[in-house]
């Protein structure tokens, strides 16, 4: 596996287009995940993944840190999404009808809407753990390697995710209703 | 609480079956088009970057319009990248099509009986046309029409226009090729697709021992000279060769007659418009019966006796328009050409709760209105002689409210119940084949309505339980009834098995005197008298009674209006005899939704039970019977730094054993005025207790052996503000800031953590209760508050992500701030 900074090498000093391309297939999923929980529309998703890659290409030189470049995505993928999500929610339709509530896509099922919704939710830096580790199907010391930190500190990052994940799922079930006392 | 492996699985799941088309050629093409190598300095002078031709937005005008031009030149590049990248076929054909002014695709697949064959012409300026298994649909743009070619009834289904190109992208069902097949370049297979030589790629499943012979498949892909692809042939690997399932084959700029554009259907065809078709159907001017109420309007379009004592009946419900305005609903895709409204939800009857007295035929929801088919029968509530007067019936109806704001206290959707006087004429009932035979033609249409995915099927179902699903199409008038009558047979008799009634079988209706009378359920808000006594039985977990066990019944009002629970009746308290038996004599009302009854038992020997009981018994008299496991008793005492007894602090006991056989929850109760508390838990078990004291910080306590835990000390702890604000610095009120340790106890089956919940107040701000350790703050409308067992509720907020505090590295002065 190429380091994000040996791609970063090959994208800005040898202007090698399959480096960038690298980094894209390895970050998208993680920048789709922090834009679709801001959206919930399939299309505008895709768009601001996109958005947010080529912006990110224009601003390469301003990242110092490789490692940071998972983060780096998602705070311009949710500044992506806000902005998009503002000109979407002010747009006013030009035949002067109500404009439509998004739509949520089919191309996601419930579960898959709420899995992301979740993962959505996490802090930045754990969610970027998570998102490598499982949506992209890296290894602990891969992941280690991309986010500069030490195995160990991966391996606690992605137990603690892991633990809000359920309870950010726990806490979603016990909305309805109050939750039940057991007995044996 | 989902546990880790299970939530690792669904992770994994996600992301085989990621759900989002990889951007990464649509990247590619755009960073290519634009100047755009990462800008720095020594590339551009300083000048030149901020003058205005070349800021930001300079670059924003022409980067659109470059993209356009661009498209076409790197159309071949493009669409080669999914021989390069991980995009799937699917996606690689929707692009080579929609860069194309005109195509002809043909579809042919091998199928059991022999070959099905579908074609699709396309031309930008005329629109397309599709035949498919006997089926025509055109399409001019602006309106699609479909008839059936085989079909009897000659019916054209006009509907507004649709998106072609994704409509043979899913005809051509390039699902079946994911992305991570192995993709490569095969000369051998290389030939001449019409007059165009073109070049063979494989898609071969990667390999994965253990698949049999059948499952084994590949795709052959011909792409022309422009990389786009002309042919694909589906293979499946069977008794030592490849063999052909499906051929799907695309003519770019083909050459097509305007004449095909033509919607053609047969002649004296009846045009349904499927927009305004159920209206017609069942306009609400002409209901036999409308009522409104809580912003619904419920209607009954139909109300016929069918000669077995049964009723069909179809009714409606949706919004007014004030209700709309107020509660704009949501929109839910159902398939390509159907998006529900999601307003209110039919339940059926509300005497049908108990006992079962419907049988759900179907329903649907078409632009907000929710439409219910229904047969009802022997209801206590529903007979031509029940007080609606002559030539009337009384027809119980309700529906839940679907808007997230119309939630009670706890959550629960608000639904709204309505009896209305219906004329009716039973002097004629009606066969029930009659019936089913007006309801089918009901169903045709609506499912030509909704589209065949979301509705054209047939359930019969009860008591919201399906229990068959039979295909519409494949079942006649007669069947279907038989079908219902089985159905109707199993409520009768509670046989559930699946066997057919007896020949000789009748349906038959009770009389009314036989009917035993059934309480309401709680849909509605209003105040239902208790019964005046109310019984129970206490036993032990193999059923033998628990005799002189000492029995607290209580109920919790929650109020939103009052931030938790305010006081209502009781409580009442009893001892059970020797049979194990207790009876209370309770007075004053429930109010469903916002009350829950809680049963307090202890007795000597066994582990103290609060147990949760639905609002049913004190409607019925009789409550469900409490079980008790074994228990052990643990006292201890709260204490501050100084030694001093903490005397207001809530605790919850949680235990479970390894096995899993028994958990337990104490509930929340608050400790002695000396800070003292003595439980019994169930013994052979691991038990932990959630402490919330006030100007304290909370705590776990894990119990040792000892029966006495001695004095247990409870820390200061940091009292944090905190403020939640939108995006503009505005401060959010009314939301509700949950409080979630990130440490936690785990006893087998439960995990103990600490959780409690505030609410903001006008500006925005909120006070967190005394903390120490680590805590993630999440913002929503309603949290969990284990500390009273409820939930906080308060305004929807902006999407706010969570944070996680360390308290000790917080000083009471910070400002926690979170934000949109």
């Amino acid at each position: 596996m190429q380091t994000n900074a040996e791609l970063l090498q090959a994208v800005l000093n040898n202007k090698d287009p399959q480096a960038f391309l690298c980094l894209v297939l390895r970050y998208e999923r993680l920048v789709w995940s922090t834009a679709w929980p801001v959206l919930r529309d399939y299309h505008l998703t895709q768009d601001v993944t996109q958005e947010t890659f080529v912006k990110a290409h224009l601003h390469l030189r301003e990242l110092k840190e490789p490692e940071a470049m998972g983060f780096w995505l998602c705070q311009i993928a949710k500044r992506e999404a806000l902005r998009v999500s503002g000109r979407r929610d002010s747009a006013v339709p030009l035949d002067g009808q109500e404009p439509e509530a998004p739509v949520t896509d089919t191309k996601l099922s419930e579960e898959q809407q709420t899995l992301i919704d979740l993962i959505g939710r996490l802090p930045e830096h754990e969610r970027e753990v998570i998102a490598l580790r499982f949506l992209n199907g890296h290894s602990v010391a891969d992941v280690a390697v991309l986010t500069g930190l030490a195995v160990g500190t991966v391996t606690k990052k992605i137990s603690r995710a892991i633990r809000r994940l359920q309870a950010l799922k726990h806490n979603e079930q016990v909305a309805l209703p109050a939750p039940r006392a057991e007995q044996g | 609480m989902m546990t880790t492996e299970d939530l690792e699985t669904q992770l994994e799941c996600l992301a085989g079956e990621w759900p989002a088309e990889s951007v990464a050629d649509a990247v590619a093409g755009r960073v290519k088009s634009e100047t755009a190598w990462p800008l720095s300095g020594d590339d551009i002078a300083p000048e030149v970057l901020s003058s205005p031709s070349f800021g930001p937005e300079a670059r924003r005008s022409y980067f659109y319009p470059a993209i356009g031009l661009l498209t076409t030149c790197l159309a071949g590049i493009v669409a080669a990248a999914w021989l390069l990248l991980p995009q799937t076929l699917h996606a690689a054909l929707q692009q080579s099509l929609r860069k194309s002014n005109s195509w002809h695709v043909t579809i042919e697949a091998s199928v059991d009986e022999g070959s099905r064959r579908g074609e699709v012409w396309f031309h930008r300026e005329h629109g397309f046309r599709t035949e498919l298994d006997g089926q025509v649909t055109v399409d001019n743009g602006t309106k699609s029409f479909t008839w059936s070619t085989t079909a009897e009834d000659s019916i054209v289904l006009l509907r507004p226009s649709m998106d072609g190109i994704a409509m043979v992208a899913e005809m051509c069902d390039l699902s079946r090729v994911p992305r991570d097949w192995k993709k490569q370049r095969d000369t051998t297979l290389d030939r001449l697709v019409g007059t165009e030589e073109c070049s063979a790629y494989l898609l071969v499943r990667n390999e994965q021992p253990g698949i049999p012979q059948g499952a084994q498949q590949r795709m052959i892909v011909l792409v022309d000279d422009q990389t786009r692809p002309r042919q694909m042939i589906h293979q499946t690997f069977e008794n030592s060769e490849w063999k052909q399932q499906r051929v799907i084959a695309i003519d770019y700029e083909h050459s097509v007659p305007g004449s095909v554009f033509k919607p053609d259907y047969p002649e004296g065809a009846k045009v349904v418009d499927v927009q305004s078709a159920l209206d017609e159907r069942f306009p609400l001017s002409a209901a036999r019966a409308v009522q409104q109420k809580d912003g619904l309007i419920f209607a009954v379009h139909d109300l016929v006796p069918i000669d077995d004592g049964t009723w069909y009946s179809v009714t409606s419900v949706r919004g007014t328009p004030e209700y709309l305005r107020e509660y704009p609903p949501s929109k839910r895709r159902v398939n390509l050409n159907y998006s529900a409204l999601d307003v209110a939800h039919q339940m059926g009857s509300h005497g049908s709760a108990g006992s079962g007295t419907q049988l759900l035929m179907f329903q649907m929801e078409w632009q907000g209105i929710d439409y219910l088919w229904r047969l009802v029968f022997w209801n206590n509530n529903l007979r031509p002689d029940h007080g609606a007067g002559p030539g009337k019936l009384r027809l119980p109806l309700y529906a839940a409210h679907m808007h997230p704001e119309r939630q009670d206290s706890r959550g629960v959707q608000l639904a709204t119940l309505v009896d209305i006087d219906v004329p009716v004429d039973t002097d004629k009932p009606l066969a029930l084949e009659d019936v089913i035979a007006r309801a089918r033609l009901d169903m045709k249409l609506a499912g030509h309505v909704a589209g065949e995915t979301g509705a054209l099927r047939v359930a019969i179902s009860m008591r919201n339980q399906t229990v068959d699903f039979v295909s519409f199409d494949d079942i006649s008038d007669a069947e279907y009834a038989k079908e219902m009558l089985k159905a109707r047979w199993q409520m009768q008799t509670g046989n559930w098995r699946g066997d057919d009634p007896p020949v000789d079988w009748v349906a038959t209706i009770p009389d009314a005197d036989d009917v035993e009378p059934e309480p309401e359920p709680m849909f509605s808000d209003e105040p239902r008298e208790l019964q005046p006594k109310v019984t129970g039985t206490v036993v032990d977990l193999d059923g033998t009674p628990v005799a002189k066990a000492k029995v607290i019944v209580r109920l919790r009002r929650f109020s939103k209006k009052n931030d938790g629970e305010e006081k209502g009746p009781g409580p009442w308290s009893a001892v059970t005899d020797a049979e194990g038996r207790y009876s209370i004599a309770p007075t004053g009302t429930i109010r469903p939704n916002h009350d829950e009854v809680r049963i307090r038992v202890s007795a000597d020997g066994f582990a103290d039970v609060d147990a949760y009981e639905y609002e049913h018994g004190l409607l019925t008299g009789e409550f469900s019977p409490v079980e008790l496991p074994k228990g052990r008793r643990f006292t201890g005492q709260f204490v501050n730094a100084d030694g001093e007894p903490v005397t207001k602090a809530i605790v919850r006991f949680q235990s479970s054993n390894a096995d899993l056989s028994v958990t337990w929850d104490s509930g929340p109760f608050p400790v002695s005025r000396d800070g003292t508390f003595s439980i019994r838990a169930p013994i052979n078990s691991k038990v932990a207790a959630a402490v919330y004291p006030v100007q304290y910080a909370p705590r776990f306590v894990e119990m040792t052996e000892e029966e006495d835990q001695g004095r247990i000390l409870l820390s200061k702890g940091v009292s944090l503000k905190g403020r939640v604000v939108d995006r503009n610095g505005k401060g959010v009120p009314k939301a509700v800031v949950g409080i979630r340790s990130t440490d936690h106890l785990v006893l087998h089956a439960y995990v103990v953590l600490i959780g409690t919940a505030v609410r903001t107040d006008d500006n925005g701000y909120f006070q967190l209760p005394p903390l120490d350790g680590q805590y993630e703050l999440s913002v929503g409308n309603a949290m969990a508050d284990y500390s009273q067992q409820m939930m906080l509720t308060g305004d929807a907020p902006p999407m706010i992500e969570p944070i996680t505090i360390d308290v000790s590295e917080q000083s009471s002065k910070d400002l926690i701030v979170l934000q949109e």
